[in-house]
This record gives C-alpha cells, structure tokens and sequence, in this order.
C-alpha cells in the first residue's frame, strides 16, 4: 500500500488539528490533578484546624 | 455522558473518515483539508457566541459559574482558532503559494484572535475578582459583536476582493455539504465538551480561591 503525495498535506493538517485538541485536553488534565492537589491540602488544612479547636 | 461521549467519538471518527476519502472538490487535491479547517474556524466562532452568552448570564445573575463558562468558552475557542489560522496558512500555500496573502477573511480570523487574546490580558490586568469578572462579562460581548463584523462583514466589504471561494457551506453540492456539516457539527461538539470539562476545573479553582481567602 502506498501512500498518495497528494494525501500528504491532508495528513499534516489532520495530525496539527487532531494534535492541538490532544495538546488542548493535556492542558485540562495538568489543571486538574493541580486543582486536586490544592484540593487535597485544603482538606488536609480544615482537618488540622478542626483538630487544633 | 458516557452515552454522549460514545456517540461523539464514533461521529468525529465517521466523518473525519467521510472527509479524508472525499473525491477532490472544485478540481482542488487538497481540498480535504478544507474538512478540518473550516469546522475548527466554525467551532471559533461558536466559542465566542457561547463566552458572550455566559457572559450576559454572569450579569444577570451574578453567579461564578457563568463567569466560569465564559472563560472556558474563551479559552477553547482561542485553541481552536489558532489551529484554524496554521491550518489554513498551509492550505493557503498549497493553493495560493503563500502562507500569508492578507486576504480578508486570514486578516478576519488573526482579528477574531487577537480579540480572544485581549480578553485574557484584561482578566490578567485586574487584582479585584469581581471587577475582573464582570469587566469579562461586558468586554466578551462586546467581542463577539467584533468576531461577528470581522468574519461576516469585514470580508465583504467591495473595495476587498478575497482569494476565498464565497458560500462553500451554502452552494457545494449536495455530498460536500454533507461532509462538511457532518465534520462543523463533529467539532463544534469536541470544543463543547472540552469547554464543559475547562468550566468545572475554572469553577473548582475558583471555589478553592476563594476558601483559601
């Protein structure tokens, strides 16, 4: 099976797009474990305070 | 949701397929890519419709949660439109032999980002949150009017002739139009979720920021 020079430029811009949306979804995944550490601490913060009282 | 996911993920699937096998359009061997650039710029435009709109929901009714969505909205539609700018820069050489030819609708489209761009350094630029949130709330509605005249008026003013062909999505025939509305709807679904999944991270930051305070 050989690929066509033609389909060539059509691959490029499917992988930019489909890589931007991949890049994109890494960018929510990096935002959420940051928001589940703070999370995390948070609780951990209320959890020392309660136990101090 | 997983039943919309599936569903998503077939339909993107299916008609990137449609579209990567679709015989030459307008005598053009590239015109293929015209299914994954014209949805991405689509689905840019969608974007801004849905910030501004969450946008008019924030000064309504003042919850965070709009204030939220907006940002997402902004924020997946600038992903997009860049995507949409690269990708037609290289349509463009393939077709016009060069990246940039400042033709009315390139010009239109940097514009619309530019927008996008200066409604993130106006959200960066205030301290106060509220102040922040609602001077977002206005200037992204006064955005899309912007986005609106430089995507649908801008380029069709007479005294600028563009290399675009005009009304592709309205005049093709009848298997093109297909697989083109098939790929707009198939992204404008994939900016969608990604925008939801963006909100609920941008809602809970700014739950946490505002228990830490």
């Amino acid at each position: 099976m050989t690929i066509e020079p033609k389909i060539i430029p059509v691959l490029i811009v499917a992988l930019i797009t489909w890589g931007g949306v991949l890049l994109y979804l890494l960018r929510i995944d990096i935002l959420t474990r940051k928001v589940q550490k703070d999370l995390q601490q948070s609780n951990l913060q209320q959890d020392t305070d309660q136990s101090d009282k | 949701m997983m039943i919309f996911n599936a569903v998503l993920a077939i339909w993107v699937t299916a008609a990137m397929v449609f579209g990567f096998f679709m015989p030459p359009a307008m005598g053009l061997n590239t015109s293929n890519i015209m299914y994954f650039h014209v949805p991405m710029a689509i689905s840019m435009e969608i974007a801004f419709l849905m910030a501004a709109w969450h946008g008019v929901r924030f000064l309504q009714t003042r919850r965070t949660g709009h204030d939220a969505c907006s940002v997402a909205f902004a924020e997946v539609g600038t992903a997009f439109g860049v995507i949409a700018t690269i990708t037609g820069a290289i349509w463009a050489k393939l077709n016009w032999g060069a990246y940039w030819s400042w033709d009315p609708q390139q010009i239109g489209i940097v514009a619309v980002l530019m927008t996008y761009f200066a409604l993130f350094a106006l959200r960066g630029a205030t301290e106060d949150d509220e102040k922040s949130r609602s001077a977002w709330a206005v200037y992204v509605i006064f955005g899309f009017v912007a986005a609106i005249f430089w995507t649908f008026v801008f380029r069709r003013l007479p005294q600028l002739a563009t290399l675009h062909p005009p009304a592709v999505l309205i005049h093709s025939a009848p298997l093109y139009k297909w697989a083109l509305w098939t790929n707009v709807a198939g992204f404008a679904m994939v900016m969608i979720k990604l925008a939801l999944l963006r909100g609920r991270v941008q809602t809970m930051q700014e739950i946490l920021k505002e228990n830490a305070q």
